[in-house]
């Protein structure tokens, strides 16, 4: 019998997923999608998961995709590791937050699961996720940053920026340097202005039209 | 053992050619075994830059398909015995040769020499996919234009992601006088972006186009300003430090009349 490329387990805090070291990547998620939208798919459903992802590096695309593999078929993602140890990401309890869709004002708490991206995104790269991205670096011309709900980029975001794909108007994104290829925020779309950000600026949807505010203003407002 | 450094850019015209043959002569002027790969299959320079065109009969199709032994293919350079150049086949295309082959070539020449340097094609698909598969190290040429800035940035994510770590940058073609007019884009403009260590600044110099036609690599003229910038490469591709060359622009007398009298040159 060939050697399974992905292993499910149950153990006392859900479902552990262990992809197989030497498989290729496209197969684990290939193979994921099958058995999670075959015949024992239901049974998984509603679980929460923890993914081993063996001893390969991911990329934050990765991390993504095979992220949505699984919310996309009904299971709630608790961390994503890998053999050396380290927690590549995790969700803390509560993503029961993304269910309450009415506007209620901008939310001061988003309790959407995060990614945290630790490098540059560079021309030609995309990083999508359902949920909040946090990248510590930039965001170059060329590059997309797509999320659920927020993005923070701790760097300079010069590329394109769109928080709220899924049409939640209160997100924001915000930037140690804001000037950005374009910005979008649920079905708004704006461009940077002409002049340099003198600080780190927040983006966010005021009475139907994006705006742009020194940190320091928002803070006050608080 | 050697290194294996591939020299890239996304966007052609830039250079590349021109800084592996430089930085390849530079290297072997210094006494180091030095072999020069072109994988830039069909649309082969790299030899005619080094004025070797005339001595090529295998090539690294033929090496990578077992139809010559790498010995055979290897051409010596006329200036320096310890100077060689694989080319590129010419009738051929990019899918002549695998990744794979180029990982196995790489680990035979990095036992023979201390420094493989691969010519890298224009373009993200299969050439430079060829080109970075053997390669531990890279260097990624640009030119001061915005759009050669952007194709080095795709190609610095591209490198990063076969875990081409830590890839270093040649500023290439740099005009000193506009960049101080604000007419081209400023060095730390582009390290800003890019945000990789630089290894050169190469200014703009006419002694370049004459060598390039002449195929005598410009690392060799002692006059020229490119041909010094090379040397410098060279030197700190070894482990060297050697500070950046002074982009000052010399004023002419006019200028320092001009400055004498208060109008801004």
């Amino acid at each position: 019998m060939k050697q399974e490329i992905v292993t499910f387990k149950g153990n006392r805090e859900g479902l552990l997923v262990i992809c197989d070291d030497k498989a290729l990547w496209d197969e684990i998620i290939e193979r994921l999608t099958n058995r999670l939208q075959g015949k024992e798919g239901s049974f998984f459903e509603g679980a929460s998961v923890v993914i081993d992802t063996g001893t390969r590096t991911l990329t934050s695309e990765q991390v993504a995709e095979i992220w949505n593999t699984f919310e996309e078929n009904g299971l709630k993602v608790k961390s994503i590791k890998s053999q050396t140890g380290k927690v590549v990401s995790e969700c803390k309890e509560g993503t029961e937050g993304r269910q309450s869709r009415e506007r209620t004002g901008p939310e001061l708490v988003s309790k959407l699961p995060s990614l945290i991206v630790k490098r540059n995104v560079r021309s030609g790269q995309k990083i999508t996720f359902p949920g909040n991205v946090i990248i510590l670096g930039d965001v170059n011309p060329g590059a997309e940053v797509m999320a659920k709900g927020s993005i923070v980029v701790m760097g300079t975001l010069r590329g394109i920026a769109h928080a709220g794909v899924e049409g939640d108007e209160d997100v924001l994104v915000t930037s140690l340097r804001l000037k950005p290829t374009q910005l979008r925020i649920a079905g708004y779309i704006t461009r940077a202005p002409e002049e340099e950000p003198s600080e780190p600026e927040v983006a966010q949807v005021v009475d139907g039209m994006i705006i742009c505010e020194g940190i320091e203003k928002i803070r006050k407002s608080l | 053992m050697g290194e294996v450094i591939v020299i890239t850019s996304g966007k052609g015209g830039v250079g590349k050619t021109t800084t592996t043959a430089n930085i390849g002569t530079g290297l072997a002027a210094m006494g180091k075994k030095v072999v020069l790969v072109d994988t830039d299959i069909g649309l082969r320079n790299l030899d005619v830059v080094l004025g070797l065109e005339n001595r090529i009969v295998y090539d690294l199709v033929d090496v990578a398909n077992g139809h010559c032994r790498l010995k055979q293919a290897l051409i010596k350079d006329k200036r320096f015995d310890n100077l060689a150049l694989l080319p590129a086949a010419q009738t051929k295309d990019k899918t002549a040769v695998k990744p794979e082959q180029m990982e196995v070539l790489c680990q035979q020449l990095k036992e023979e020499f201390d420094y493989v340097i691969i010519d890298c094609p224009a373009g993200i698909e299969q050439g430079f996919k060829n080109a970075i598969a053997g390669a531990e190290k890279a260097i990624v040429v640009t030119t001061p234009e915005v759009a050669a800035v952007r194709d080095a940035d795709r190609i610095i994510g591209l490198l990063e992601a076969a875990e081409l770590r830590n890839p270093k940058l040649i500023i290439n073609r740099i005009r000193p006088k506009m960049v101080k007019k604000g007419d081209m884009m400023d060095i730390n403009d582009m390290i800003d972006i890019l945000a990789i260590d630089l290894i050169g600044v190469v200014p703009e110099d006419e002694a370049i186009v004459i060598s390039t036609n002449k195929g005598e690599p410009a690392v060799l003229d002692m006059n020229s300003w490119a041909g010094q910038a090379y040397r410098n490469i060279a030197k700190r591709i070894t482990g060297e430090e050697v500070p950046l060359i002074s982009l000052e622009v010399e004023e002419g007398v006019l200028g320092k009349l001009k400055k004498l009298f208060g109008f801004k040159s």
